[in-house]
Parts: structure tokens; sequence; C-alpha cells
């Protein structure tokens, strides 16, 4: 979950940095003197979790117990978890320096946000709903650190899709154990200790409801399509955005077999683009850039030029003895299909990527799991 | 528990001003986000070499550190030979991976490594106390300051803690598979070290309201720029210059 050093471009190191000012800021000013020795000793708990190897299968993961101590500090998790990690930065280089901002972010906002909502919940509840609550916040405070880790890798830029996809991926199984481990944490403290979790009386800050909700957009809104089609020896196509929104004035590129660049163009406001279609050239691959991390690509069949009319008159008939043959209605067909056929492998395409509906399934998959295994548990005792 | 795996040493860079070490370090990482070219990067990366050769700092152990750390980076560089789009070369086995990704690739390398070196080089050869002092004259909130010296402190306690606890389920005959009751394990064993970290810090905050805690730390040392301060200061200017003026040109 933490993102290392050297990876991420200014931007968005800076709006991590701002953020992480702004979390910092606020649990500061929440945290009275009283409150210094428990929080740092919440940080060191924070920090020795994560030193915790917990088996998994043939791999074993870690904890980051985010939930956990969003639900006990509220807003000072913030300030908690970076002074973790400025430790964890200087005493073993995990993270780094210029990444503190964005590292922090994405470990203390799910955490906190989730924590800030459970809070009050969690208090009014029977004994047992208090550790599903507790377990359910802890796997999906891991769940959305990686998730947000994921669309920042994602949104850095071409090449980072294949990590962010694998990153999101290895964030399902750790929240599962997270949640669970949680629970059962809150389990020991409820026998022996259970004032903490009355200690924590928490305003509901309902302005980061809205919050949660849009973080899973950027994944949404970076499917961007590209369609295109041979006709008069010219490539004609067109770029769209997963909305049905033209791209305008986007990048086009058009390469080689070999990955070389033969031209490029932009597209008009219609959204549309226009090639010559280039001599001898059997296949051409398209990539359709719209700004960062925006990019679609299509490779297009150009067909044996020589081999086939140029044009096909959609109107003349079939009846003409020309076109009698089979093999010609083919070609027709092939030609007039292939348009189709783009689309279909377009949508193809974009049903890889990580979109609004992965997240969801997967937050569907943790609570239910989790939701299982915490109820069977809890009638056993 | 020792983490200051550094810290121990006596050489020019372990006797510099942790005030100017702290600076450094920020201002050297915050520079080469914006560094792209292979060559500048190159150059960085060989002035942390230098710099840890100069700080005499243990080489199999910095050899290890940087190994666990490159482990994510390694992950990543591996994919963008492939992922990014352009002009690429003819291989037998694999697809064919891009020029231009491999430049990207071993761009993102040389920089992280080069950040991660140079912190090693600055911050860990200082005791993390000498750099919560620093930090203290950087003008950072008091409370954030206090918070960090006090977890400093507490990460050691509980960290023993910890491994008693840990110990005391091996003694017994524990170990970790992936069950429940492993996982139940550590979780009693965490629950165990929070209730403790909680009742421990209500009796640290009430034996230091007792003898007068004000909510700051009255400094008894005081940090003094020296020469060598001042000549290190401007060799790592001169550096950055050099460093910028090649990338610009």
């Amino acid at each position: 979950m933490h993102i290392s050093e050297g990876i991420l471009n200014p931007s968005i190191l800076l709006t991590g940095a701002v953020i992480t000012a702004a979390g910092v800021g606020v649990g500061l000013k929440k945290m009275s003197e009283r409150d210094i020795p428990i929080t740092a000793l919440m940080t060191a708990f924070f920090f020795v979790g994560s030193l915790i190897h917990i088996p998994i299968g043939p791999a074993s993961g870690h904890l980051v117990l985010n939930g956990l101590l969003g639900l006990v500090l509220g807003w000072k998790a913030w300030p908690a978890i970076f002074v973790a990690l400025v430790l964890q930065a200087v005493l073993f280089q995990f993270g780094g320096l210029t990444t503190l901002g964005v590292n922090t972010a994405i470990i203390a906002a799910p955490g906190v946000a989730l924590g800030l909502l459970a809070a009050p919940v969690i208090r009014r509840v029977g004994k047992r709903m208090k550790l599903i609550i507790a377990g359910v916040v802890a796997a999906l405070s891991v769940f959305f650190s990686g998730l947000l880790a994921a669309i920042i890798l994602y949104i850095t830029g071409e090449g980072f899709e294949a990590p962010a996809r694998l990153l999101l991926l290895s964030h399902i199984p750790i929240a599962l154990i997270e949640g669970v481990i949680t629970a059962f944490i809150c389990g020991f403290i409820l026998k022996v200790k259970p004032e903490v979790f009355l200690r924590t009386a928490m305003l509901l800050p309902l302005f980061l409801i809205p919050l949660l909700g849009i973080t899973p957009n950027p994944a949404y809104a970076h499917r961007v399509n590209i369609f295109a089609w041979v006709e008069d020896g010219h490539i004609h196509g067109e770029g769209y955005f997963a909305s049905g929104k033209k791209c305008i004035g986007c990048k086009v590129a058009m390469y080689g077999l070999r990955g070389e660049k033969i031209e490029e163009a932009v597209t008009d406001p219609k959204g549309l683009f226009l090639f010559k279609c280039p001599d001898g050239a059997d296949k051409v691959k398209l990539v359709l850039s719209a700004g960062a991390g925006h990019r679609a690509e299509t490779v297009l069949d150009m067909g044996n030029k020589s081999a086939r009319p140029d044009s096909i008159p959609a109107s003349s008939t079939i009846t003409n003895s020309k076109y009698r043959k089979g093999c010609d209605i083919e070609q027709l067909l092939d030609r007039k299909l292939e348009p189709l056929l783009q689309e279909v492998r377009a949508l193809r395409k974009s049903q890889q990527e990580i979109t609004f509906q992965d997240v969801v399934s997967g937050l569907g998959y943790i609570f239910g799991l989790m939701g299982l295994a915490l109820y069977g548990f809890s009638k056993k005792k | 528990m020792t983490c200051e795996f550094f810290a121990e040493g006596d050489s020019f860079v372990h006797r510099l001003d942790p005030r100017l070490k702290l600076a450094g370090a920020v201002a050297f990482s915050l520079f080469l986000v914006f560094i792209q070219q292979i060559v500048t990067l190159l150059l960085a990366l060989s002035g942390s070499i230098a710099l840890a050769a100069f700080a005499r700092l243990d080489t199999q152990l910095l050899l290890k550190r940087l190994s666990i750390i490159n482990f994510f980076i390694i992950f990543v560089c591996l994919f963008l030979p492939w992922t990014i789009p352009g002009p690429s070369i003819a291989l037998p086995v694999l697809p064919d991976p891009s020029i231009n990704g491999m430049k990207a690739a071993l761009a993102l390398f040389l920089k992280s490594n080069a950040m991660v070196l140079f912190n090693i080089d600055l911050l860990s050869t200082s005791s993390v106390f000498a750099l919560n002092h620093a930090m203290a004259h950087m003008k950072l909130p008091t409370k954030l300051i206090n918070l960090f010296f006090f977890s400093w402190r507490y990460l050691h306690v509980l960290e023993e803690e910890f491994h008693n606890m840990r110990r005391a389920a091996f003694a017994r005959g524990f170990e970790p598979t992936t069950s429940f009751f492993t996982y139940k394990t550590y979780a009693n064993i965490l629950g165990g070290l929070f209730v403790r970290s909680m009742d421990r810090g209500e009796r640290v905050y009430r034996a230091m309201v007792c003898r007068g805690f004000n909510g700051t730390f009255p400094l008894l040392s005081h940090f003094h720029l020296h020469s060598r301060d001042l000549l290190a200061a401007a060799i790592f200017l001169v550096f950055l210059a050099f460093l910028a003026g090649m990338e610009l040109v």
C-alpha cells in the first residue's frame, strides 16, 4: 500500500501533501495535551502491527490497522498515521519523504472516514454487532486504501495499469484477514476494557459521505473507446468516453506492426479523425490518448487492398452479375460488419479494466464473506 | 529492538548538523521529483553512492535494506517496457518491449534509488531523537513534535512487549498457519497490547502531570552551525545546481 518514491508526478504528490496537511491539522486541533500519550501509543501500535506477518495461504501479509485507529482515534488518526509513516521512512525507508503526503492520505482517509461514521453506531448496538461493524470497517478501510493506491497509480500515466490492477487484487485477501483479526481484537478489548468504545464520542461528519462516493469514480471515468474502419483508402474513426461524450482535440497516433509511428492526427469537434491508408501495411495500430491515463487502442486489419475494389457502392444491387459470387457477398458482409466487430472488441477491452462495477462487487464480496465468517464465529461461542 | 541501523558512526556525515541534514534530504527528494533525464539521474545516484561511501556505511547492511525497498520498484519496472507504447525491439521468446518503456523503467529505478540512498545517507545517520530536535527548530507544531517523541519512545516498549507475548505463545507450541485459530491468537496478542498501551498512556500522562508537564520539553543541548556544516551545504547546493544545469541542457 506504500507507494515508493520516484513513481508519482509532482501534481499528485502536491495534492496528497495538501490533503494530508489538512487532515493532520484537524487532527492536531482535536488532540489535547492529554491525548498525546494515548495517540502516541496508538501510533506505536500501528507501527508494530505493520511488522507482524500473518500467513495467508502460501504468502503472508501484514496488518494495516487503519480501520481500528480510525474507530478509536477519529480525526487524531491522521497525525498518528503521519508520524508512524515518518518513522517508517526514516528507519526503514519504506515510503519515503516526498510520498509521505500521498501515503498518509491513502491510509488515513478511509480509516478516519469509516471510523467516524461507525463510531456513533458502534456504541449503541449489541456486542455481536459491535464486532461485525468493527470487522467490516477494518476490511473496508484496507480495501479503500488499496483502491486509492491503485487509482493513484492508474492516473499516474500509461504503463501503470497492470501494477494498479494487481495492487487492488492483492488487497482483497488482506482486507478480509484484517477484518477478521480486527473483529477478534475488538472482542478481546470488549472483554477486558469495554470503556474504550465509549470514549470515542465523535461527531458524525456528514460531509465525508459524498467523499466516499467520489473515490471509485476516477477509475470509471477513464474508460475511453476508439472505433475505426477502412473506407475509400482512408481510415475513418472516432473516439468517445464511456459516458458517450466525444473526445475532442485528442491525439490519435497510427503505429505500424513493429511499433513504429506512421502518422498522427487530432480529433475534430465531432470526435472524428481521418488517416490516409499507409502503403503496404497489412495491419495498423491506432492509439488514442485523451490526457493523463485516458487511453484506448485498436488494431485495424487493412485487408489486401489490391484484391478488393476500393469502394463497394452500398446501393448497387447484389443482383448485379459482378457481385453474384458468394465470396463477393462475404467480402461485402465483412466490410459492413467490420465497424460492429470493432465495437465488440472495444467493449471486450473496456471490460478488462477496473470499473465501478468491479469495485462495487469487490465491496460486496468483502461485506458478504466478512458477515458470514463473523456470524459463524459469534454463534460458536 | 534497534531500528537505527546506521546512526552509530563517526564520519563527517554523522557529525553534520541534523537541521541541515533534514533540510538537505527534503530538498534533494523534492528536486529529484522533477528530474526526467537518465544521465542526470545517473549522476544523482552516483552522488548518493559517494555520500554513502563518505559516511562509511556498512555496505552489506545497506545493500540488504535497498534490496527490500526495491522489491516494489522492480515489480513496477517489469511492467513498463510492455505497457508503454512506442517503437519496440524484437526479442526471441518474449513479446517485444518498447524502447520508451525501457527508458521509463530505467529512469524510475535510478530515481527512486537515488532518493532512498540519499535519505539513508542523511537521515539514518542521525539518531531519531536528534531529528526530532531538528524538527522542533523547523517550526513544526509543538503537538506534532511531542507526538513524534512519544511515538518513538513507545515504539520500543510495544515492540518488546509484543515479542514477549509472541515468544510466550511460541513457547506453548503455537505455530502460525492459515487458520482462524492463528488469526485469533494474533488478535488476542494485539488486543492485549492495545489494552496495555491504553493503560500505560493513562499512567504516563498522570505521572507527567504530577511532575509539572506543561506541554513542552525544555531542551538542554542546542545545535550550533560549524564551518564544516557550511562547507557541506555549499557543496550540496553546487551539486544541485549542476544537476539542474544538466537536466536543462
